[in-house]
């Protein structure tokens, strides 16, 4: 019995070293997988303690011994460019420094952000992009209604982009306000590590905004670093598929600490952007008061007093704030974070920056005019002229859900214990880093479910005409093993969102991005009026690489 | 370069037809099997009710005892879509209906909201003649409370008997000590 008890033992302690065996411990190989880090301490998971995911690590240019031979990144620059131009836009591996680590990450022109591209509207220019990371890539215009052969979609739009290749973009901006860009290939690794940049479109119209001081584009993001520097991420496929990969490090145009002085008195316009692959962010600026002017392909139907700015990756809005009283004003993401262990939410802030507000009166104030709540009766009339389609049949429909596979037996037990209590409608915050971790996309199938026909993803084929005004209802489904919120992206086209849960929606802007909490049901009017085949996903990066993505045909009448 | 790009480029043909073709039928599985949620053939009816609140009667009221309830909570007007508050506490709407219950003679049924911990506390006010009232919550756990008040006027908080009350689905929200994979870890050592 003992020689049996014996070989038993051995057994299982081979089986735990092997799952050891890239387990690396603090102090090691910063390119082993490690234990995540955690925001609140949790046991860790009995019989897959030193588990690790499916897939191997991965982080930029692994094979690199010396780093220094890698150009330090420099801060995003804005880019003025004007109809006809053309900018090169190189992808290439940089060398950055956060928190005292040094790794190499990527960058658009060795930047981080990616330059600003500043347009105006109406405006169609050429980017040559040049691939000069180790893996393929594209460029997705996102918001952008341009042409779908510039859309940046591997293998519906164009053809990846291989390392040392290049490819030239037609781009166009037929609409005012912040846009930006990013990777379409594992943009759960390529847009983690600094591959993206704003597009501001400027109007032609002076009075298109408000009068304010100054202009402010700020790119949220996270980035997942412990001791050893950055987290690596899943090489064949993603890790994190079930809630996305958040960061533990808050990143204001790709660095922490974001800083801006102004004088008392001023009004200083933000364009807001969340880049990250899955955190929302919850934006308060202080005590100072903020207005709400726009979001992605427009401005709102009327300006509103908000407390706080709530942003889904992918997301942008257009905020103007007024700092009236001198000192400093913390722009925090606060949040009630849920530690999933003990059951409990935690108020929780991160801070992402500070602005300097000084003594002196700045020399011409706009705070009268910032006082004054606008109604935008260019998006009204725009907006008007879709109202007749509001009570339309619902044209098609969406279940958000999944389905899972070979994941380890203790988090599908973990994942039914909670699958009946209780699921937040927004992950705030990474609840279960180490079972998120061990999920990787090829264990998790995130699906768009066409209930009507029972197609999934890729195979679900709609097909529409220019002109066309299409009612979606997309329902998030609670009751699945693991619910959880989705930001829904529409490549080429605008929508609106005219009801959550049955409740109109009170003042309108065009959106090409739009959150779908767990448990509820929302109706978008899409403007169809860009010939194409087109992509529409679940903007967390981990989730569109879980399959969470489909494409529908426009074609002209 | 053909095994790379399969590795890396997000692609139609990447799609599910590699994938298991019918998952719905095989609901919660274990091992090799896929799992998934249950998935009804259309979407249901609005709004959904999954953070909806049952009410429950207490039977300390006469008439009230066959009671049945329900709080429907959904966000509240946001141009954001989610209503968070500057803290990120879930601001919602609560639309609340009962039925099968009978008026008492004396008094008045008022519906309150109330931290879980009893703390603060929101009256909504008396119900109307088919038993409805609306309000708002913003907390991150909450009660939904009907009360037998002595009087209409607004008070801090009830002081007649309880007729039904019910909890948010955040409340449901548990420790994982204990249960599922931890089973053997034992609640007490996390105060529970």
């Amino acid at each position: 019995m003992k020689i049996v008890l014996s070989v038993v033992s051995l057994a299982l302690c081979a089986t735990v070293w092997a799952q050891h065996e890239n387990h690396n411990m603090p102090g090691g190989d910063p390119k082993a997988w490690r234990m995540p880090p955690h925001d609140y301490p949790m046991p860790p998971l009995p019989g897959i303690a030193t588990a690790v995911p499916i897939v191997g690590p991965f982080l930029a240019r692994m094979d690199a011994d010396d780093i220094s031979q890698f150009p330090e990144a420099r801060p995003g620059e804005i880019v003025g460019i004007s109809d006809g131009e053309t900018l090169v836009m190189r992808a290439s591996i940089v060398r950055r420094t956060i928190n005292g680590s040094t790794f190499l990450m990527y960058g658009y022109n060795g930047q981080y952000p990616g330059p600003l591209i500043k347009a105006e509207r109406g405006a169609t220019i050429i980017v040559e992009l040049v691939n000069e990371i180790e893996m393929p890539t594209t460029v997705h215009w996102h918001g952008l209604r341009l042409d779908n052969r510039f859309d940046g979609v591997p293998n519906v739009t164009q053809p990846a982009v291989q390392p040392g290749e290049r490819f030239t973009y037609e781009v166009h901006f037929p609409d005012t306000g912040i846009y930006w860009y990013h990777p379409h290939v594992r943009e759960d690794i390529q847009q983690d590590l600094g591959l993206y940049g704003n597009l501001l479109v400027t109007p032609p119209e002076t009075d298109y905004y408000n009068p304010v001081n100054k202009e402010r584009a700020l790119i949220l993001d996270d980035i997942l670093m412990d001791d050893l520097g950055l987290f690596p991420w899943g090489d064949r496929a993603a890790t994190h598929a079930l809630m996305g990969r958040f960061g533990n490090v808050m990143l204001v145009n790709g660095a922490p600490g974001y800083e801006l002085s102004v004088e008392r008195g001023e009004v200083v316009r933000f364009y807001l952007t969340n880049v990250a692959n899955s955190r929302t962010f919850n934006v308060v600026f202080g005590e100072a008061r903020v207005k709400l002017v726009g979001s992605d392909v427009s401005k709102y139907e009327r300006e509103e007093w908000v407390e706080s700015v709530v942003l889904a990756p992918a997301e942008r809005y257009i905020v103007e704030v007024l700092f009236d009283e001198p000192g400093d004003i913390e722009i925090v993401n606060s949040i009630q974070a849920i530690d999933d262990f003990m059951g409990e939410f935690h108020p929780h802030t991160d801070l992402l920056g500070t602005v300097h507000v000084a003594g002196t009166r700045v020399a011409e104030s706009y705070a009268e005019v910032f006082g004054e709540l606008r109604e935008h009766e260019d998006v009204k009339a725009d907006i008007g002229a879709f109202r007749q389609y509001f009570d339309k049949p619902v044209d098609h429909s969406l279940e958000l859900t999944l389905a899972i596979e070979n994941l380890p037996m203790q988090l599908v037990q973990a994942m039914q214990f909670e699958a009946g209590l209780y699921a937040p409608p927004i992950e705030w915050n990474d609840a279960m880093p180490m079972m998120n971790w061990l999920s990787s996309a090829e264990q998790i199938h995130w699906k768009l479910r066409d209930p009507d026909t029972g197609k999934e993803n890729m195979d679900i084929e709609w097909s529409f005409e220019v002109g066309d005004v299409v009612k979606i209802r997309i329902y998030n489904n609670p009751e699945t093993i693991h619910p959880m919120n989705h930001p829904f992206h529409v490549h080429g086209q605008r929508f609106l969102v005219i009801e959550l849960d049955g409740v109109p929606n009170g003042n309108l802007v065009w959106k090409d991005t739009a959150i779908v909490p767990v448990g509820t049901t929302m109706d978008i009017l899409v403007d169809i009026t860009n010939p194409g085949e087109w992509m529409a996903h679940c903007h967390i990066a981990e989730h569109l690489h879980a399959g969470m993505m489909m494409t529908f045909t426009v074609t002209e009448p | 370069m053909q095994v790379f790009l399969a590795l890396f480029v997000v692609a139609a043909s990447a799609s599910a037809a590699e994938r298991p073709s019918s998952p719905w039928s095989v609901p919660f599985g274990f091992g090799g099997a896929v799992c998934s949620g249950t998935t009804s053939t259309a979407l249901p009816d609005l709004p959904s009710s999954y953070y909806g609140v049952e009410m429950v009667p207490t039977k300390r009221v006469q008439g009230t005892g066959n009671g049945v309830g329900f709080g429907k909570v959904t966000f509240s007007s946001s141009p954001f879509g989610v209503a968070v508050s500057p803290s990120g506490i879930y601001m919602v709407d609560i639309t609340m209906a009962l039925r099968r219950i009978k008026k008492p003679k004396k008094g008045f049924l008022t519906a309150w909201a109330t931290k879980d911990d009893l703390s603060e506390t929101t009256r909504l006010g008396v119900l109307d003649d088919d038993f409805r009232i609306s309000g708002k919550a913003a907390w991150n756990k909450f009660l939904l409370v009907v009360s037998l008040e002595p009087t209409d006027e607004p008070t801090g908080k009830w002081s007649g008997p309880i007729v039904m009350r019910g909890m948010s689905r955040s409340g449901m929200m548990h420790t994982l000590a204990g249960h599922g994979p931890y089973q053997a870890e034992p609640c007490a050592k996390y105060g529970f």
